[in-house]
């Protein structure tokens, strides 16, 4: 025999599925007088949720509502755009850093880096330049207010003959070097090296890159 | 075969009209249908809908597809809205509801209609969703756990002592209507 816990688990089930009781079942309904209350509440409300399922469907203005909902989409994609367009302003900005970045060190380089020995590799043993007023070989500053000519003579330097003069103002650049002995000569300069094949000397640079003066160096200077 | 849910999201959050068209057209029957089963209300139920839309459209959404479904997502987000609903208005009987054409059938219909609305209202929320999901909205036990985040015997469970409680506040009604019949 059907207790009434198994009876009401199976009656609500067969109420929601309109299916009939089975046999066992409706045995159990016709002896319990609570049961068979409880099953004809069951379908009464059933049959009351069919009605408002058909109700929920029947009534409806659904393209009004979607019309809304598209319009509102349509003034609110900007802002679902935001995120995306913070990220690439975000992008633009550290790309704009990195560029800055970029042009500083360039610019360090150029001022405080390693430079290339701008001796042509003919007047030179190595590629390597000594020292000079800095620890990279190189010196670079203006003339100032004295003359070309002037600021070469002045500074024990020997000028180089059929170089294009300095122009006034003209910033020049000092590098210390070894130089061969046939190579000055070239340019005009003989020097008793006492054998030597090099010689430490200081070479005048103008902008251009072309050597202006030279400054031959005792060894123990160099 | 068919986009997910999500992957309409993820189209739509890009600015994508047709996945959001497509979006809405899968699920704004259902939510809409669910609100108003939940308020009793087709004017609250609209509104509903669309804002729940509304919110998934806007920058400050907070559907996280690690914690759920979208589907899931959004019924919850209509449920917290009904609530807030209820509590401004303090839920007074639904009017706005569809009638039959029989007169006298009609009074009675809308009264039965108006009763167990009334009578859902007045269910603990858990289970007017378990009445709600699968019984007005015919969703199996599976799919209602999905969307509730419970167990299906729990949805079970709820959905059974639910329909007792119902059936009881509709009982003086249903024999009226029986005697209105004979």
């Amino acid at each position: 025999m059907m207790n009434c816990r198994a009876c009401i688990a199976q009656l609500v089930e067969c109420a929601r599925a309109g299916l009939p009781p089975g046999s066992q079942l409706q045995g159990h309904l016709r002896a319990c007088p609570p049961c068979r209350e409880r099953w004809e509440g069951e379908l009464a409300l059933s049959a009351q949720f069919r009605k408002m399922r058909g109700a929920a469907f029947a009534r409806r203005q659904p393209d009004a509502q979607r019309e809304r909902i598209m319009r509102a989409f349509e003034q609110t994609r900007p802002i679902a755009f935001r995120p995306s367009l913070r990220w690439v302003l975000g992008m633009a900005a550290v790309l704009l850093l990195a560029v800055a970045i970029s042009q500083i060190w360039r610019v360090g380089q150029h001022l405080t880096g390693p430079a290339k020995n701008p001796i042509p590799e003919e007047f030179t043993n190595s590629a390597t330049g000594g020292a000079a007023d800095s620890p990279t070989g190189n010196t670079t500053g203006n003339m100032g207010a004295s003359g070309p000519g002037e600021f070469v003579s002045n500074n024990d330097f020997v000028e180089v003959p059929y170089a294009p003069p300095l122009a006034t103002g003209e910033f020049v650049r000092i590098v210390r070097t070894e130089l061969r002995t046939t190579a000055l000569a070239r340019m005009g300069i003989y020097v008793d090296a006492a054998g030597a094949d090099e010689i430490p000397a200081d070479v005048l640079l103008g902008e251009d890159g072309f050597p202006r003066g030279v400054r031959v160096l005792d060894a123990l200077d160099f | 075969m068919q986009p997910s849910d999500e992957e309409l999201y993820r189209r739509m959050r890009k600015g994508d009209q047709l996945a959001f068209a497509e979006l809405y057209t899968r699920r704004e029957p259902g939510l809409h249908r669910y609100s108003l089963h939940m308020s009793g209300s087709w004017s609250v139920a609209e509104e509903v809908t669309h804002e729940a839309f509304l919110r998934l459209m806007g920058p400050q959404a907070g559907f996280d597809p690690r914690r759920g479904p979208l589907e899931a997502y959004l019924y919850g987000v209509a449920r917290n809205l009904i609530r807030v609903t209820r509590r401004d208005k303090s839920g007074g009987p639904a009017r706005d509801l569809p009638g039959t054409h029989d007169v006298l059938g009609d009074l009675i219909q809308d009264e039965m209609t108006a009763a167990l609305y009334a009578a859902l209202r007045q269910l603990p929320e858990p289970y007017r969703d378990a009445v709600v999901l699968c019984d007005l909205e015919e969703r199996s036990y599976e799919d209602a756990a999905r969307l509730m985040g419970c167990a299906v015997g729990t949805i079970r469970s709820r959905l059974h002592r639910a329909r007792a409680l119902l059936a009881a506040r509709l009982r003086p009604l249903t024999a009226s209507s029986a005697m209105v019949a004979k």
